[in-house]
């Protein structure tokens, strides 16, 4: 072959090995017969069940469903992140048997039976050297559509202002701009990220940054030492414990969806995740239990 | 078994391995046609040049500025890149004591090796900062070239050792010989002796450099727009998959698929311009 | 060669070198002196000296690996780019030690030129082949450059053959014709002697016959060194020959004299083994 294809192709190759990964890492599971129950009785679960959907949910989930699994040895429980939508879409298409859903279900998606096991909250953060501790609807409504640019007009500090937003989809961002009445469009944003985590690290090295992350992953963060800080919306405390009794406004619900249907294995799993007993768990990751 | 046989059998073997390779190369190109194909079905594949904004979820598709993005921050980083990775060949090979050369060579062979994502951690906690105290909001097209600098260089100095280490000996001693200088020596003997490779090397880092994804998500901060200056963030094609593409569907997922494929195209058009400059070359031969 | 007697027959390797004895009134340019060569700890060659007569053809004749190329390559300092080489001894050049650490390199190389043996021109037109050394040498005024090519290549009868096609890439010539340019190239810069590497080895033999009448018409002018394996090459032009042989891999002079006396009644039984082995 001559140099130039040879080159050419591995060109190619690179290009289509990345993007490969990328169709990977977002393909749907494997399509396998799992709903297969041994027994019908809840002593003696058995059988598979997959997860897909949110990745705020998914860890939690995956916690979950490790207890569950050493409660039930004859028990296997897999758990796939792909955002909320896919979870819809997963159990729609019937390839998975609960989908993660991280907000209240829309009216077209009434079809599923809900079952919220959690709430979430959503916290305006910043960074620790501000001299800032509250934030008003109003003031959140100003930054983010570019009309206040600069800390002054918040903090007096002579700096401008560093807007981290979330990319198009994200269900976080979806309940940012509910609350806040808000259309994508209007954001002008400094910085558009993925992810909770990226957000918190962005505003932790850059103290004239301001972002809005789930309150459960920034308490998280500050216990490693993150130097961010939860604002007050509205003079409310962004908290799991406010969160926990409906006191904090900007929140969103963390539900399981599923088919109407009879499976034993389904009912016993999300029965157990608004027992007693996973309810450390759920507050572990910074989210506020459902109580049943 | 007859040594005839074996060369067969390995003959066959090679031929399976690339027929594997191609195959899976079109297999891959099918499916990012197939994916788009939504898309495209119901809007003018154009309305990526011609939509006023990037809202997919509201029906706009416009990846021009992405397509600007990843080629800018490809073009800066090769600028940035080339000269310093050529300079540090050369001065390891020609200039530099062995001991020098050797631990450089060293470290290049381990920054090359480092995964892209520590570089992008990197520029978060380091270069974005540094910008940001001089230009606000710090994640900019600057930040992205500079990681992506940092990413390709090593490479680019490898190939480039690599390069001068294979110029013809005897025409380097001879040139010695006729007592030249090392710069004239350089300049007219080893440096037209390796364009050809250099070309390669930067056709190859190119590639490596308009496919980054992660480091560059992290520090080019990702707003859809063509950026005024490089202190101004950008996004790429290839962040807008990897931040999208978790929740997209539909229409949303196959423009994510079509900006797949557009970085495709644009892969293909820059190893068509590096044939083409390697060319003139062949010719003169 | 296995019917050559071997090394422990012989008691070779002189330590002090003599001079030819009819050579006594003769010029040298260049004296190697116990000059030996190590790399890597490995020898390559030891103990090596002979005079290098002016203005003759001196020839370096031996079997493969015995240090012929790198001994020429240790004259012009070339050993240099050689990873872990080591030179020890002397090697005067014009009265003057090489191997000092002060000596200028670029004034050695412009008095002493090399001769590979592929032909090394530039992959570049003929006239840039001349331009690069002359300019690095001071001579930049274009009619200059013109002029000093043009004796050059008329010295080594190439001017005829090239002077409409000045332009083109030198690699167009053929090997014969780009060996003789790489003379050409190198009597521009004016040295005094010329060290050549099996010139012709690479060449056919109308071509190695050009080259050696070449050499014999420009030893009036040049010290001529040259290294063959050609032995009926080196009857044909040398006037002095010395024959180098290897004990452990390690390069030895065993003998230096007149190219009659050597070819004719050796004074080492290893030389007219090997002297006849060849010639039959």
């Amino acid at each position: 072959m001559k140099t130039q294809w040879r080159l050419f192709f591995i060109a190619l190759l690179l290009v289509g090995i990345g993007i490969g990964m990328g169709v990977a890492a977002c393909s749907n599971p494997s399509n396998e017969n799992h709903q297969t129950l041994s027994a019908d009785t809840s002593n003696a679960l058995a059988g598979k069940l997959i997860i897909t959907g949110s990745s705020t949910i998914a860890p939690v989930t995956t916690e979950l469903a490790r207890l569950f699994e050493s409660r039930f040895p004859a028990t296997k429980i897999d758990v796939q992140t792909g955002g909320s939508s896919r979870g819809i879409s997963d159990v729609r298409r019937s390839i998975a048997d609960i989908g993660m859903v991280s907000r209240k279900l829309k009216n077209s998606e009434q079809e599923f039976q809900g079952h919220l096991f959690a709430t979430d909250g959503i916290s305006i953060i910043v960074h620790q050297s501000k001299s800032i501790e509250n934030i008003t609807t109003q003031q959140v409504r100003d930054i983010f559509q570019g009309k206040i640019r600069h800390w002054q007009q918040l903090t007096g500090d002579a700096s401008p202002l560093t807007v981290i937003h979330k990319a198009e989809g994200r269900s976080t961002l979806e309940v940012f701009l509910n609350y806040f009445a808000l259309k994508n469009p209007q954001i002008k944003a400094d910085i558009i990220i993925g992810d909770n985590e990226q957000a918190i690290k962005l505003v932790a090295n850059n103290p004239n940054a301001i972002a809005y992350v789930s309150i459960g992953a920034a308490e998280y963060a500050i216990m490693q030492g993150s130097t961010i800080k939860l604002l007050t919306l509205n003079g409310i405390v962004a908290s799991t414990d406010n969160l926990l009794h409906e006191r904090f406004p900007l929140r969103r619900e963390l539900n399981f969806i599923s088919r109407n249907d009879n499976n034993p294995l389904k009912k016993a799993f999300l029965d157990f995740t608004t027992s007693i007993d996973a309810q450390p768990i759920i507050k572990e990751f910074g989210f506020a239990p459902t109580l049943h | 078994m007859p040594p005839r046989c074996i060369d067969n059998l390995f003959l066959r073997f090679i031929q399976l391995v690339s027929l594997v390779s191609i195959v899976s190369l079109l297999f891959i190109i099918f499916f990012l046609v197939k994916e788009s194909y939504l898309i495209v079905q119901e809007k003018p594949i154009l309305t990526v040049f011609t939509d006023p904004a990037w809202h997919p979820l509201d029906g706009q598709f416009l990846l021009l500025p992405m397509m600007v993005g990843s080629l800018l921050i490809m073009l800066g980083a090769m600028l940035i890149a080339l000269p310093i990775g050529l300079l540090t060949a050369i001065l390891c090979r020609y200039y530099a004591p062995r001991w020098f050369a050797t631990i450089i060579q060293r470290l290049m062979e381990v920054f090359a090796g480092i995964p892209a994502v520590v570089y992008g951690f990197w520029g978060v906690m380091v270069i974005v900062p540094a910008i940001a105290a001089w230009q606000a909001p710090g994640t900019s097209l600057l930040a992205g070239i500079l990681v992506l600098t940092f990413i390709v260089t090593p490479g680019v100095t490898i190939i480039s050792y690599h390069n001068l280490s294979q110029v013809n000996q005897t025409l380097l001693h001879s040139a010695i010989a006729l007592g030249l200088s090392r710069y004239n020596i350089i300049r007219h003997i080893i440096f037209p002796e390796v364009k050809h490779g250099l070309i390669t090397a930067t056709t190859l880092q190119s590639g490596r450099a308009i496919g980054e994804t992660l480091a560059v998500l992290m520090v080019c901060g990702n707003v859809v727009q063509l950026p005024g200056s490089v202190f101004e963030p950008i996004r790429t094609l290839t962040s807008n998959i990897a931040l999208e593409m978790a929740y997209a569907m539909d229409t949303h997922r196959s423009a994510l698929f079509l900006s797949g494929l557009l970085l495709l195209l644009i892969v293909l058009v820059l190893a068509f311009i590096a044939e083409s400059m390697q060319k003139p070359k062949a010719e003169s031969q | 060669m296995n019917n050559l007697p071997t090394i422990s027959h012989l008691q070779i390797v002189p330590d002090e070198y003599r001079k030819a004895p009819n050579a006594q009134d003769v010029a040298t340019l260049i004296e190697i002196k116990n000059l030996s060569l190590n790399i890597d700890q490995q020898a390559i060659f030891s103990n090596i000296s002979i005079p290098i007569y002016s203005k003759h053809i001196n020839v370096l004749i031996g079997p493969s690996g015995c240090g012929k190329s790198s001994l020429l390559n240790a004259i012009i300092r070339l050993t240099d780019f050689t990873k872990d080489a080591h030179l020890q001894g002397e090697i005067l050049v014009a009265n003057k030690n090489i191997l000092n650490p002060n000596c200028n390199l670029i004034e050695l190389r412009k008095k002493v030129a090399m001769i590979f043996q592929k032909p090394t021109p530039f992959p570049m037109s003929i006239y840039k082949n001349f331009e690069i050394p002359l300019k690095e040498h001071g001579v930049k005024n274009k009619i200059d450059i013109a002029a000093k090519m043009q004796s050059a290549l008329k010295s080594v009868g190439l001017w005829k053959e090239v002077k409409d096609r000045l332009n083109k890439n030198a690699l167009s010539l053929s090997g014969g014709q780009q060996q003789r340019l790489c003379i050409a190239r190198a009597l521009t810069l004016a040295p005094a002697a010329l060290l050549l590497d099996e010139p012709c080895s690479a060449l056919d033999p109308i071509s190695s016959q050009i080259i050696e009448e070449l050499l014999l018409e420009l030893k009036q002018k040049y010290t001529i060194l040259v290294v063959t394996h050609n032995l009926s090459q080196a009857k044909r032009i040398a006037d002095y020959v010395a024959f180098m042989w290897y004990v452990n891999q390690c390069g030895r002079l065993v003998e230096h004299n007149e190219a009659a006396i050597i070819f004719n009644k050796p004074s080492n039984p290893l030389t007219s083994a090997y002297v006849q082995g060849v010639t039959g």
